[in-house]
């Protein structure tokens, strides 16, 4: 089956020139991991998601600390926070995003989608627009549509 | 010069600009140049592979996992934070005793590992103190490298120069630390004196150094009583190869194998991730370029020329050869030099008939000390500034240098009493 066909169409998405802030509000309100950032001719150009928030408001050192719990707490992170969330979204977005097709296979997507570790993923039609995304959730819920889908199919046909 | 001796050199300075200029990675480079010297037939492949410092190789190897296993503990970080939390919130007793305490670690640990524990623990108690961290950053990395002049394992130009002079651990204890040492309290005296201004914190955030529970970075406490013991046994084991007629490699390949098989951590992980395999080709790629320049004669050639400008006089070469390489090592990276020179020290000696000891002490001496002049000089410095970048302080290359160079000249001037002494039998 076509991603296509399966892909969750709603249009959420950032623009270039949206705030962090923005990103949030989606991210909360439509329970995503991510949100793609659109440019003005409606191509991907960045992803945010809530993992790339939530970096931006820690110190660029913290990977190397072997343990942070030793810092006392006196409100660095929420000190952080406040200063990242007006910024543009286009100041954390990963640039480099991975898109699927829509005309890539169910396989061949959940395939991807395991292997490279991510959770959500924009879709692009053959011109590179955004068409939609998938997300892990999302596909499981498809698949499960379509053999609910199938199984009244044969009972219909039983009955008939 | 003959034609296969221009074509050495060629590919040899070809390496050097391509990984410098950021075309290729510095492995990628070396390695595509050594095989071009070997399939080129400018150095015979059994002649390529006897080139190979096999010592110096086991002895990085053996190294990085030791110093990768004994940072998994915690204690490094432990140390520094506990280091810092006794100066009171004193910004210049933080900048000295994190100065002090890179220069120790750094002589036991590479300088790269050395920074890569202390920068995050300096700047996450410098934002809890309101203090900049510059000062200490730039100080840090000094320190990195003046304490890697103290020791065999401190620096790898010290591990090339051991493997090719033959000194031992403690020869390094004996010559170079004593000197190390003064030119570290120089430096950081004169880098104190120039940040005196950013050197402050604020009164009221310092007190929350109290509340700082260092305990809480020891995070497998088996591990590091473990890895003391084992750390004690290998410095035992390092002042004593010599008298056991074991080279240091030994002892380092001995302590990763003792380390993995206590440390129950997982080979793989530990072997793949810790061990810098771009580091060790690296390395072999610039063995076996410096066999091609020997094997065309562009060593004895470039020993001839130095051998005629510094007019064969002992003192001149000595001093030649620490103001030369610790000059040049500002812009090039300071393992190649090494690798290189250490060459052109024994064809010189040879050529003015001198013992070649102490040109070697002056070549570890520039070699190491001249790495603070820029970010180029070594790989600490890139470390430190990518630190600093993250956090939004970007350091310009101007703003390295202008302390940088000061750094260089205090060290070098320090240096050249030291082998006024060192080699007072050469030129008395």
């Amino acid at each position: 089956m076509k991603i296509g066909d399966l892909m969750n169409k709603d249009m959420i998405v950032l623009h270039e020139d949206d705030c962090i802030e923005k990103a949030i509000e989606l991210i909360l309100r439509h329970c995503r991991t991510g949100v793609p950032v659109l440019s003005q001719d409606g191509k991907v150009s960045g992803f945010v998601s809530e993992e790339d928030i939530i970096k931006n408001c820690l110190p660029g050192y913290i990977t190397t600390l072997k343990n942070a719990a030793f810092l006392p707490d006196y409100g660095q992170f929420a000190k952080r926070f406040a200063a990242v969330r007006n910024r543009r979204v286009t100041d954390i977005m990963q640039k480099k995003v991975f898109c699927f097709k829509k005309e890539d296979s169910d396989f061949t997507v959940a395939a991807e989608m395991i292997r490279r570790h991510f959770k959500i993923c924009p879709v692009v039609d053959d011109d590179g627009y955004y068409v939609g995304c998938v997300s892990r959730a999302y596909l499981i819920r498809a698949m499960m549509l379509e053999k609910n889908r199938g199984e009244k199919k044969e009972q219909r046909l039983r009955y008939e | 010069m003959t034609l296969h001796s221009w074509a050495a050199l060629f590919i040899f300075l070809g390496t050097i600009v391509l990984s410098a200029s950021g075309k290729l990675k510095t492995a990628t480079a070396s390695l595509l140049g050594a095989s071009l010297m070997v399939a080129g037939g400018l150095l015979p492949s059994e002649e390529a592979v006897k080139a190979i410092d096999h010592n110096t190789v086991g002895l990085l190897v053996g190294m990085m996992i030791v110093v990768g296993i004994l940072s998994k503990s915690g204690l490094f970080q432990y140390l520094a934070v506990r280091a810092i939390k006794i100066t009171g919130g004193r910004p210049m007793r933080i900048f000295w005793i994190i100065s002090l305490l890179t220069a120790v670690l750094s002589a036991f640990l590479d300088n790269v590992t050395t920074v890569l524990l202390v920068t995050p623990v300096v700047m996450s108690l410098c934002e809890l103190i309101s203090m900049n961290p510059l000062p200490l950053l730039m100080m840090e990395l000094f320190a990195s490298n003046v304490g890697g002049t103290a020791t065999l394992i401190g620096d790898p130009p010290n591990m090339i120069i051991s493997s090719v002079a033959g000194f031992s651990f403690n020869d390094f204890i004996v010559v170079l630390a004593p000197w190390a040492i003064v030119t570290l309290c120089a430096a950081t005296a004169y880098v104190g004196r120039y940040y005196k201004k950013e050197l402050r914190s604020d009164p009221e955030a310092a007190l929350r150094l109290r509340e700082v529970d260092e305990l809480k970075l020891i995070i497998n406490r088996p591990l590091m009583i473990k890895s003391v013991v084992i750390m004690a046994l290998v410095l035992a084991g390092f002042t004593l190869h010599r008298l056991f007629h074991i080279e240091a490699s030994v002892v380092a390949l001995t302590a990763a194998g003792l380390l993995l098989a206590v440390s129950l951590l997982d080979e793989g992980t530990i072997i793949h991730n810790e061990v810098e395999w771009p580091t060790i080709i690296y390395f072999i790629s610039l063995f076996v370029m410096a066999g091609g320049l020997k094997a065309t004669g562009v060593i004895e050639e470039a020993s001839r020329l130095l051998t005629l400008l510094l007019a064969g006089s002992p003192l001149l070469m000595l001093l030649g050869t620490l103001w030369i390489s610790g000059l040049a090592c500002v812009f090039i990276n300071n393992i190649a030099f090494t690798a290189i020179f250490v060459h052109i020290i024994e064809s010189m000696a040879q050529a003015a008939s001198i013992p070649p000891e102490a040109l070697y002490w002056a070549l570890a001496l520039g070699a190491c000390l001249g790495g603070n002049g820029s970010y180029f000089g070594a790989a600490a410095n890139a470390v430190v500034a990518d630190f600093a970048a993250k956090e939004g302080m970007e350091i310009s290359f101007s703003a390295f240098s202008r302390i940088g160079m000061r750094v260089v000249f205090i060290s070098l001037l320090i240096s050249s009493a030291a082998l006024l002494w060192i080699g007072r039998r050469l030129w008395l």
